[in-house]
């Protein structure tokens, strides 16, 4: 009886969108391909505006926006990413989020989709080598057919070209 | 402990700062004024306050203390004894101790617990009342035990009441209080442990007992007659335990613990001690139980007796354990909090209410408009504009504190300092009231003391020196304080010696800072002695002389966006004058324009702006700009280079050249064009992201978007060297 509750609820919770295990990714479209990151970490979706260039700073660093008066650095996940920069279409948003306790906004192409992800469902990231660097992804996640790239936020916004002297950021 | 307990916590240390600075400044002024009853009380009542919400907050070893300063308080307010000099001297000296053991009860730093015992001993000596006051000065070298000289023992006395206490209407806080009335009353600990459940429980009943400790000069039968109602059915027990009270004054500052097994402490929830269990159960007696404590010894000094570790070594492990224990607990975040005037905040709630009676009729303007109404609109469109306007000059004030607070740490000071030189001085504060910027006061604090000790220890002469010198005995240190101009200034004036040209100018050329030829002006001097390890005191004192501190102050100074200029005359003083900008949140500033970019340069930075003319701008070394402004070659800067921009203008005779001056360098900036000056709110960059070279923060420009205020030095510096920033884009 308990058993049968407990699978009904868990039913009704992936219905619903709650997850019991694992947890739910915002993911979005960088060209073909999708990625998450920790909806906990999402403070709120923007359209594209145009930033503010901060001289002399690596050009994934798109700028500096005015959120409700505070600061807040624009990384474009492409550049990042190295893959072909496009223009900026209607879809093209800003995903703000908080990584300890700073506020970014990163562009990408097009938000997808809120998606529960089970711990089963997710393995490690692939390793490739030295031709591509993955050390930014906590791993890769599957959903349906979907195949999402889980973004380790903490990994990426962190490094040292963020927040360290520019002695990195020559590296 | 929960987060509104550490919130109130707060509330204490900022109102027992506030209590303290009442106190010490209270105490120097009794020593001008030794018989001012009104200062006397004042002093007694900050004091008072310390102890009552010490107490409420369990901060015992901050109460205890503070009881012992308030009862020799107390005698001096009665008239019972005097204030000499020396119980002044005393007063001091506690409550600077006060001050750390507040402190530690704040970040966990353990205290020097012999001084607090030293203190403890000496207060309570000059409390005793059959000492006088002139032998306070001589006994400062006694320790406890000079208590029992004077008469004073300490009783524990443990007291079950009858069962019928209550029944007969008596309250067991009246016979506290009357033994409170008989001596000093401390460490009174509740024993609640024979209470039932409550289902068990009879309301009339008296379940709990007691144990507190009395010291007193009285005699035992005094005491024990205060329970004389209560004697028939009474467990009670008062013992002598003088021997003990060391190491309780020991254990009231709370650091050694071990030593205290016969101590009880407030229930904590942690086991009694071995010591204390063996004792109430009778199988040793407290004198038996102290003397084995006695012989129980620290695990470095055994480990030293065994030569296993030499002194030294134990000496710095012990040093390495105080810094973790420093680390540790310094890391505690000092969360900020500012008191305000109550009629600031009615003034800014106003002011609110009239913001938004505006804006309503503004959108009721808006909602049904014609062209007919527009000049009325025009006239609601002004109204805003000075609302906000004030309200945001009223929320600025809300973090403008009067100086007077970074002043109030002189007076102390410079009588301290005094007293080690063995000078005269007298320190004369004024414009407490000048208003500014709570982060500025804080960080003046720091160069101002540096300029006040160098004040008095170079600045004045020693007494026989000014009376050679036809001067008054007493050297004269002057505060002061005022607005001008949209800036603060604040003087530091002696009467002093002034500074020595040929000393300075000959330390100069030994440190190679000039050439020994060079013609210099005053003007060009003075300011040598701001450079880093620059000190012509003949002999190093530990006040001042080893050369740090002058370039300390003039860094602080320009971190603030200040100046600091020195006037001199020999034979009759200094005097360094500060000049600060009002608030570190707003600036004044030039916005301009580098091709699609927008960027804001500091007003104070600006010397003049030109367009130069033909053949003015020349270049040096095939590259190097120079421009000669009235006979002076300055560097020209592009900015758009520097940044990596795309400029619209790229020859320097269409473009606008800002002089720029920092760090009493000049240099001529290039801009396409001056689009306007306003006042900028300064927003960090530091928040979400990092520091950028050459930019000093953010601002949100009129539409909205993010607009770079420049940092001239840093941009400099780029100009020069480049980054690997640069080189990397």
């Amino acid at each position: 009886m308990a058993a049968a509750v407990e699978s009904a609820t868990k039913e009704l919770n992936q219905q619903i969108g709650l997850s019991t295990d694992g947890s739910q990714f915002l993911t979005f479209n960088l060209g073909e391909e999708l990625y998450g990151v920790d909806i906990l970490l999402v403070q709120e979706i923007k359209g594209y505006t145009t930033v503010t260039k901060i001289p002399n700073t690596p050009p994934h660093i798109k700028g500096v926006l005015n959120l409700r008066g505070t600061i807040v650095p624009i990384i474009e996940l492409r550049t990042k990413f190295g893959m072909p920069m496009i223009d900026h279409t209607m879809f093209t948003v800003i995903v703000v989020v908080v990584v300890k306790e700073k506020i970014m906004g990163l562009v990408v192409d097009s938000v997808s989709d809120v998606l529960n992800i089970e711990k089963k469902d997710i393995q490690t990231s692939p390793q490739f080598g030295a031709k591509v660097d993955v050390s930014f992804l906590s791993g890769i996640g599957k959903s349906g057919n979907k195949l999402v790239a889980l973004l380790d936020l903490n990994r990426l916004l962190s490094d040292a070209e963020m927040h360290a002297g520019d002695a990195a950021l020559a590296a | 402990m929960s987060s509104d307990f550490a919130q109130f916590q707060e509330a204490f240390f900022e109102e027992a700062a506030e209590h303290l600075a009442v106190v010490e400044d209270g105490l120097l002024q009794l020593e001008q004024h030794p018989a001012d009853l009104d200062l006397l009380n004042k002093i007694f009542r900050s004091a008072h306050s310390i102890k009552g919400t010490a107490g409420m907050f369990g901060f015992n070893a901050v109460a205890q203390f503070t009881h012992k300063m308030e009862t020799l308080l107390d005698l001096l307010r009665n008239g019972q004894k005097a204030v000499s000099p020396s119980i002044a001297d005393l007063l001091l000296t506690s409550t600077d101790c006060l001050k750390t053991l507040i402190e530690s009860a704040k970040t966990g730093v353990t205290v020097d617990n012999n001084t607090v015992q030293r203190l403890t001993a000496e207060l309570a000596t000059a409390s005793a009342s059959d000492a006088q006051p002139a032998v306070v000065g001589s006994v400062k070298t006694e320790t406890a035990s000079s208590q029992r000289s004077s008469g004073t023992q300490t009783y524990r006395i443990a007291w079950t009441p009858p069962d019928w206490l209550f029944q007969r209407g008596l309250d067991p806080l009246q016979f506290m209080k009357e033994l409170r009335s008989l001596g000093d009353l401390t460490q009174i600990t509740l024993d609640a442990s024979r209470l039932p459940n409550l289902s068990e429980i009879d309301p009339e009943k008296c379940y709990l007992s007691w144990e507190m400790q009395l010291s007193t000069a009285k005699d035992v039968k005094i005491i024990e007659a205060v329970f004389d109602f209560v004697r028939e059915d009474s467990v009670l027990t008062i013992e002598e335990r003088e021997a003990l009270s060391v190491k309780c004054e020991m254990a009231e500052s709370g650091n050694e613990m071990r030593f205290t097994n016969d101590e009880r402490r407030p229930d904590d929830g942690s086991p009694k001690p071995l010591g204390e269990i063996l004792v109430e159960s009778g199988a040793v007696t407290p004198a038996e139980l102290d003397q084995a404590l006695a012989q129980q010894k620290r695990v470095g000094e055994i480990l030293v007796e065994q030569k296993t570790v030499t002194p030294q070594q134990l000496e710095q492990a012990l040093q390495k354990q105080r810094q973790q224990e420093s680390t540790t607990t310094s890391k505690k975040a000092d969360t900020a909090s500012i008191r305000v005037d109550t009629a600031k905040i009615d003034k800014l709630i106003n002011l609110v209410g009239e913001l938004v009676i505006t804006q309503s009729m503004l959108s009721d303007l808006g909602s049904r408009f014609e062209m007919s109404h527009l000049p009325v609109l025009l006239e609601r469109m002004a109204e805003l504009e000075r609302n906000t306007r004030e309200i945001q000059e009223r929320v600025m004030s809300i973090r403008m504190l009067p100086i007077g607070t970074a002043f109030s740490r002189f007076p102390r000071l410079v009588r301290d300092l005094a007293a080690k030189a063995g000078k005269k001085i007298q320190l004369i504060l004024s414009g407490e009231d000048t208003e500014l910027d709570k982060t500025v006061i804080e960080s003046i604090g720091d160069p101002l003391t540096h300029l006040v000790r160098n004040s008095a220890d170079h600045g004045l002469e020693p007494p026989e020196e000014r009376l050679d010198n036809n001067k008054q005995e007493i050297g004269t240190i002057r505060l002061n304080a005022f607005h001008q101009g949209g800036n603060i200034y604040i003087t530091v004036e002696d009467d002093g010696r002034g500074l020595n040209r040929e000393r300075i100018v000959a330390k100069a050329i030994k440190k190679g800072l000039i050439s020994e030829n060079e013609k210099l002006t005053d003007d060009q001097i003075w300011p040598l002695i701001f450079r880093p390890g620059f000190s012509t005191a003949e002999q190093v004192t530990d006040v001042s002389g080893r050369g740090v501190g002058m370039d300390v102050v003039k860094r602080n100074i320009e971190g603030l966006g200040g100046a600091v200029s020195i006037k001199t005359t020999p034979g009759h003083g200094t005097i360094f004058t500060l000049k600060l900008p009002l608030t570190l949140a707003i600036i004044e500033g030039m916005t301009v324009r580098v091709g699609q970019e927008t960027y804001i340069v500091p007003l104070l930075s600006i010397l003049e702006s030109i367009q130069p003319k033909p053949g003015a701008v020349k270049t040096v070394v095939g590259k190097g700009e120079v421009i000669d402004v009235r006979g002076t070659y300055l560097p020209v800067v592009r900015m758009y280079e520097v940044f990596a921009l795309q400029p619209e203008i790229t020859t320097p005779t269409e473009a606008i050249l800002l002089i720029l001056e920092t760090e009493g360098e000049r240099v001529a900036v290039m801009v396409d064009e001056i689009l306007g000056q306003q006042q900028v709110v300064i927003k960090s960059m530091e928040q979400n992201f990092r520091k950028v070279d050459g930019i000093a923060g953010a601002t949100i420009l009129g539409d909205g978007t993010v607009g770079f205020i420049l940092d001239v030095r840093g941009l400099l510096e780029i100009a020069r060297h480049g980054t690997s920033a640069a080189v990397a884009a």
